[in-house]
């Protein structure tokens, strides 16, 4: 299928093939900003008291219309999840519709009988955690956060239930880093993800001096690097920075696929990889915090079924493919910084680029 | 297993070194990303050298059939050597393949 300029799609076959790599097309959904915490590197600025959530039944039914444009895993975070009116809701019929359910928690609100009922619906959980209990602690804000979320992971554990580990990186982390991937294994998590500190929201105020910069993250690397081979493949590690020289070598790892390149209503998904659904219903692409002159659209649309996605490909598609060639040829160009954190760099530049709505002065 | 702990703590201690160059960490990490997009696995990573360390020795595996992929990673201009071990018995079925990156301490 081929969108065009009036909104609709065509079955027209495509003319080349594009390498896209498999696996998950994921919708992150950010529900609420309520939390129970205000971490200090919180990229959402999400604290207790904030009461705005979305409607279950937009979410879902924007959860239908993107199933059938490949997205097939659905991504909850916040906000604390646990604390939205309508998780179950939502959780229940997205698993009804085929989606993989992800969950990003802090792990402090899981002894309930509402969150044992929520588990059953969820195939991953990945629990936040900063380090050992004072550093943990300490960026949560609250003493005791810590010892709660063991008393979460210890719940997942006697439920047998699949759980991973998020760490956010600061240079901090270095100290407790060797531990922290012990921990992880000894836990029986599968999954330990790494991401390095974001500097938007509460973190651009209270986290500014903590930058991760090039020489911590080639440390970083070159041990991750290591354990990721020593956990293989009781617990996958996963790294969210990318070595230049393996976006020269896959440029689609960084949603590059070519000049001239133009997705439709089938490779969509594929290409983009990860649309955002922020507090407010905004759908925008990759990553929260995008700038919304890429805006997809807002759920109600797909509530009042318009052609969301289709209406995007005709008229927002080329601008942010250029916005994707642009920082493509920008990671190239610098040779200076190996390691690239190509979820910042991409929100930050969809905020810096100039861009035109024709591609006559690239 | 307490061996194991060591070189790790021993590696961690190697990469903090305060007088090892952002050039060096670079050239560590630019060698290794080479090592993972010819599919070879990092298994472990210890340092050489006395009394000063010279730099790290990358110890991976690659499959028996991805031994043409060697001739690519002879071409790494960072390395300063290369050794092949291969594994299996009677067939090598894998190699464990050691690679020297080396002089990285400013040494005084």
């Amino acid at each position: 299928m081929n969108a065009n300029a009036e909104g609709g799609c065509s079955n027209a076959e495509m003319t080349r093939e594009h390498p896209f790599l498999d696996g998950f097309r994921v919708i992150h959904l950010h529900p609420t900003l309520r939390c129970n915490l205000a971490c200090k590197h919180c990229y959402s600025s999400s604290a207790p008291g904030l009461k705005k959530e979305l409607h279950p039944k937009e979410i879902t039914a924007f959860l239908k219309y993107a199933r059938e444009y490949g997205f097939n895993a659905l991504s909850v975070s916040g906000g604390e999840p646990f604390l939205y009116s309508g998780l179950e809701q939502v959780l229940t019929e997205s698993k009804k519709l085929g989606y993989k359910n992800i969950v990003a928690s802090n792990g402090m609100l899981l002894k309930t009988q509402r969150a044992r009922g929520i588990l059953e619906s969820i195939d991953l959980i990945a629990i936040s955690i900063d380090g050992d209990e004072q550093l943990h602690d300490e960026m949560r804000n609250q003493k005791g956060a810590y010892a709660k979320m063991l008393e979460g992971v210890a719940v997942l554990k006697k439920l047998k239930k699949e759980f991973g580990f998020i760490h956010t990186l600061t240079p901090r982390s270095w100290d407790v880093l060797l531990e922290l991937f012990r921990f992880a294994n000894d836990q029986g998590a599968k999954l330990l993800q790494v991401h390095p500190l974001e500097l938007y929201g509460r973190a651009a105020t209270e986290m500014a001096d903590a930058v991760t910069d090039q020489e911590f993250l080639h440390k970083v690397y070159i041990l991750g690097n290591y354990l990721k081979s020593k956990y293989y493949p009781e617990m996958l590690v996963q790294l969210d920075f990318l070595h230049r020289e393996n976006i020269l070598e896959h440029p689609e790892t960084a949603s590059y696929f070519g000049a001239g390149f133009s997705a439709d209503c089938d490779t969509f998904s594929k290409a983009l990889k990860t649309i955002v659904i922020d507090e407010h219903g905004n759908v925008v692409p990759i990553s929260y915090g995008f700038s919304n002159r890429f805006l997809i659209g807002n759920i109600g649309d797909s509530w009042h079924r318009t052609n969301m996605f289709e209406r995007y490909l005709a008229h927002t598609w080329g601008l942010l493919y250029q916005l994707l060639e642009r920082t493509y040829y920008e990671i190239v160009a610098d040779e200076e910084n190996d390691l690239v954190v190509w979820t910042e760099l991409i929100v930050k530049n969809s905020h810096l680029y100039q861009l035109q709505s024709s591609f006559a002065d690239s | 297993m307490e061996a194991k702990m060591n070189y790790e703590n021993d590696l961690m201690e190697h990469l903090s070194n305060g007088r090892m160059s952002k050039a060096a960490l670079k050239k560590y990490s630019s060698v290794i990303a080479t090592l993972r997009k010819h599919d070879v696995i990092v298994d472990r990573i210890w340092k050489y050298g006395i009394p000063w360390p010279d730099g790290v020795v990358v110890r991976g595996r690659l499959g028996i059939d991805d031994i043409v992929k060697l001739k690519e990673l002879f071409k790494i201009p960072e390395l300063n050597g290369i050794e092949v071990f291969p594994l299996g018995i009677p067939y090598p079925d894998l190699l464990d393949v050691r690679f020297k990156i080396g002089e990285q301490i400013v040494k005084g």
